[in-house]
């Protein structure tokens, strides 16, 4: 198999992956990287989850510096 | 975020006033939205949490000052991010050497000072950290790439679009870091340097 063609083929299981559908790939490279995107996916979500509980106090700070941006 | 809406809704006529939204999502559609992602992607870009927050403000602020220009709400995703990334550029030329520090200071902290809380939360913080770690000795560009697909869940044809390359390109780059870090891992074990 080609890189390209792993890379497309891992390409289809990391959407689904992104989707919160179960990846799977019966290539062993492949079934590989998807453990390390799984790593990966599981970091983003935590940093994700940690601005979403700065979301509505940023949203006040931008507010104000916008506000006072707009004169008048 | 319906408490932010109402605040904006009743605080802040003014700046509504500013850009044309008619065709467009809302800005607090657009910000609830894409917040935590616009967050994770400069958190994981620069291990730096208050950093993170002063970037993702700075890129609504500009966000909302251009929205105007935003011909098609298909194209937001790679438009914000597109914003973002010019963000994080402008802070890395002007504060490189203080961030590297501040990164390393802060990575250090963050190894030596998780004394309390249960263990699985201690474990589960220390293989962000560590992982994090190991995606730094990744390219650049494959470290970008891969964030804009993990941490703001772009497609790949967003992620063409900001980086202004081919979707061919980007998935054989998502390849190639991933292959990449596989075989840090392999090699070295996800705790490689961080304890």
């Amino acid at each position: 198999m080609t890189e390209k063609t792993k890379a497309d083929k891992l390409a289809r299981e990391v959407d689904k992956l992104i989707a919160g559908l179960e990846p799977h790939s019966d290539d062993e490279e492949i079934a590989q990287l998807l453990e390390v995107a799984r790593l990966r996916r599981a970091e983003a979500l935590r940093a994700a989850q940690r601005g979403s509980k700065q979301q509505e106090e940023t949203w006040k700070l931008l507010l104000q510096q916008l506000r006072r941006k707009s004169p008048g | 975020m319906t408490t932010a809406r109402a605040y904006y809704e009743t605080a802040a006529p003014r700046v509504a006033e500013r850009p044309t939204l008619s065709e467009l999502p809302s800005f607090t559609e657009v910000y609830d939205h894409y917040f935590p992602k616009v967050y994770a992607f400069a958190q994981n870009r620069l291990n730096d949490e208050d950093l993170a927050l002063d970037i993702a403000s700075a890129v609504f602020e500009k966000a909302y000052l251009k929205m105007g220009s935003l011909r098609s709400p298909d194209s937001i995703g790679s438009w914000l991010f597109a914003i973002a990334r010019n963000e994080m550029v402008t802070h890395w030329r002007k504060e490189k050497p203080v961030e590297e520090a501040w990164t390393q200071a802060t990575w250090e902290l963050s190894l030596t000072s998780q004394h309390a809380g249960p263990e699985e939360r201690l474990l589960k913080k220390e293989e962000a950290a560590a992982l994090a770690r190991l995606v730094q000795q990744l390219p650049p560009r494959e470290q970008e790439v891969i964030a804009l697909k993990f941490d703001a869940e772009l497609t790949n044809r967003e992620i063409a679009n900001v980086l202004d390359t081919t979707e061919i390109n980007i998935r054989v780059a998502v390849f190639r870091g991933l292959r990449r870090l596989r075989n840090i891992i392999d090699k070295n074990g996800l705790y490689q340097g961080g304890q």
